[in-house]
């Protein structure tokens, strides 16, 4: 075993399943999450000895942001759609599984420069300095993809009245 | 809870979406596979021969005067972009600390194929104002013929400083081996004068590949350079080209 393999064994333990569910909010496709999210941790391997004492996870992240987004980085190309799926009706909304599955579907009718902007943004916690390096778009794209993809979301950024539980849901009705 | 935490609580547990179980074994050789193709294409042993190279259509010759040290102009590289994985910029981006029109003149490397750097790696000469991707301006972008192993030992993608407009562009170029310092002979003064140096790296901190450029005062008509040669730490000629 290479020096540093038990640590990269570890990561690549902890980090697989987030990376291919970051793969999947990104592509919107189980086997090609698989894939991408196996191929970036061949390239965090074939990097270990360089990333191992920084920071793996974000070397992870932009490679497979990196590996996603290669099909639109260059040219850019927008394939936004303005039409987003029927939100639930308000007793839906109740239902947390059905308003997850309501976002994850928005989330892919978003266009792909978008989509990205969210999934780093908001899964990865990654700053806009961040997202703007590493898809290679100008602070301010990065904050007008986000602004425009919040809205198609239906999203506003502050406190609404909670969501009730299933149980609550249940009770409730 | 926020209509943007219930989005972060949707992409984290996503419906539909079962992980898959990791085949590390796959992950560790395929890796393993990568790290050693690489090391193989910039680790090579540098020879002492020195093959003539052309710059600019001038033949250049073995150069047998007394050389002074020049410090690799490491502080000068901005920060690697080596883990790009994707085709596109990649690795080191060198300022050369030299404007024009407003914009620095940088150096850097891009691919087409992060995996083939040895086929694939095209030097480029350009400008930048903010320092972004999005900022890189191409001015000559510089490359060995193809089917060339663009991560052999010796000088590549070698291109005569000219002037652009009115503007002076420097002799640029990269080496790959352990080179000490590098210098070219200015056919106009008989002057031999040294070139500034960064180290250059893409994926692994083992490259011992560095990019240099001559200097090139803006205004001035570019200096018609010949005799590149690298040396290594104890003055000794090294390896030019394949």
């Amino acid at each position: 075993m290479a020096r540093g393999d038990a640590d990269f064994i570890a990561f690549a333990e902890a980090s697989s399943a987030r990376l291919q569910r970051a793969a999947y909010l990104l592509t919107g496709d189980q086997h090609q999450a698989e894939e991408a999210a196996q191929a970036t941790l061949v390239r965090v391997y074939a990097a270990w000895g360089r990333v191992r004492r920084k920071d793996p996870y974000a070397y992870a992240r932009t490679v497979l942001t990196n590996l996603v987004t290669d099909q639109w980085r260059r040219p850019m190309r927008e394939y936004a759609t303005e039409t987003m799926p029927d939100r639930q009706a308000t007793e839906d909304v109740a239902d947390v599984v059905s308003k997850r599955r309501w976002l994850i579907g928005a989330l892919q009718a978003l266009s792909p420069r978008e989509r990205a902007v969210i999934v780093l943004r908001h899964f990865f916690d990654a700053s806009e300095a961040e997202v703007s390096r590493e898809l290679d778009l100008s602070a301010g794209t990065v904050k007008s993809l986000n602004s425009r993809a919040l809205a198609k979301l239906r999203i506003t950024v502050g406190s609404v009245p909670p969501l009730r539980t299933e149980t609550e849901a249940g009770a409730g009705l | 809870m926020t209509q943007l935490d219930d989005l972060k609580d949707a992409m984290h547990s996503p419906p539909d979406f079962r992980p898959a179980p990791l085949d590390l074994q796959h992950v560790m050789a395929a890796g393993g596979s990568i790290r050693r193709r690489r090391r193989l294409a910039v680790g090579g042993a540098s020879a002492l021969a020195v093959v003539a190279l052309l710059v600019g259509g001038s033949q250049l010759v073995n150069l047998g005067v007394p050389l002074r040290q020049v410090p690799v102009a490491g502080p000068s590289a901005l920060p690697s972009t080596g883990n790009s994985s994707a085709p596109g910029v990649v690795g080191t981006i060198v300022e050369t600390g030299q404007k024009a029109d407003g914009r620095r003149w940088i150096l850097y490397t891009e691919t087409s194929d992060p995996n083939r750097l040895e086929r694939s790696l095209t030097l480029i000469l350009g400008t930048t104002v903010k320092g972004t991707f999005d900022d890189f301006r191409p001015e000559i972008v510089s490359t060995d013929p193809p089917g060339a192993d663009r991560l052999s030992p010796g000088f590549h993608a070698v291109r005569a400083g000219r002037l652009l407009g009115d503007r002076t562009t420097p002799t640029f170029g990269y080496y790959v081996g352990d080179a000490a310092k590098i210098t070219a002979r200015d056919t106009g003064t008989g002057a031999t004068v040294a070139a500034k140096r960064a180290p250059w790296t893409a994926f692994d901190e083992e490259s011992n590949t560095q990019i240099f450029w001559f200097d090139f005062p803006p205004g001035s008509p570019p200096a018609t350079l010949t005799d590149i040669t690298a040396y290594d730490a104890k003055g000794a000629k090294l390896h030019a080209a394949d």
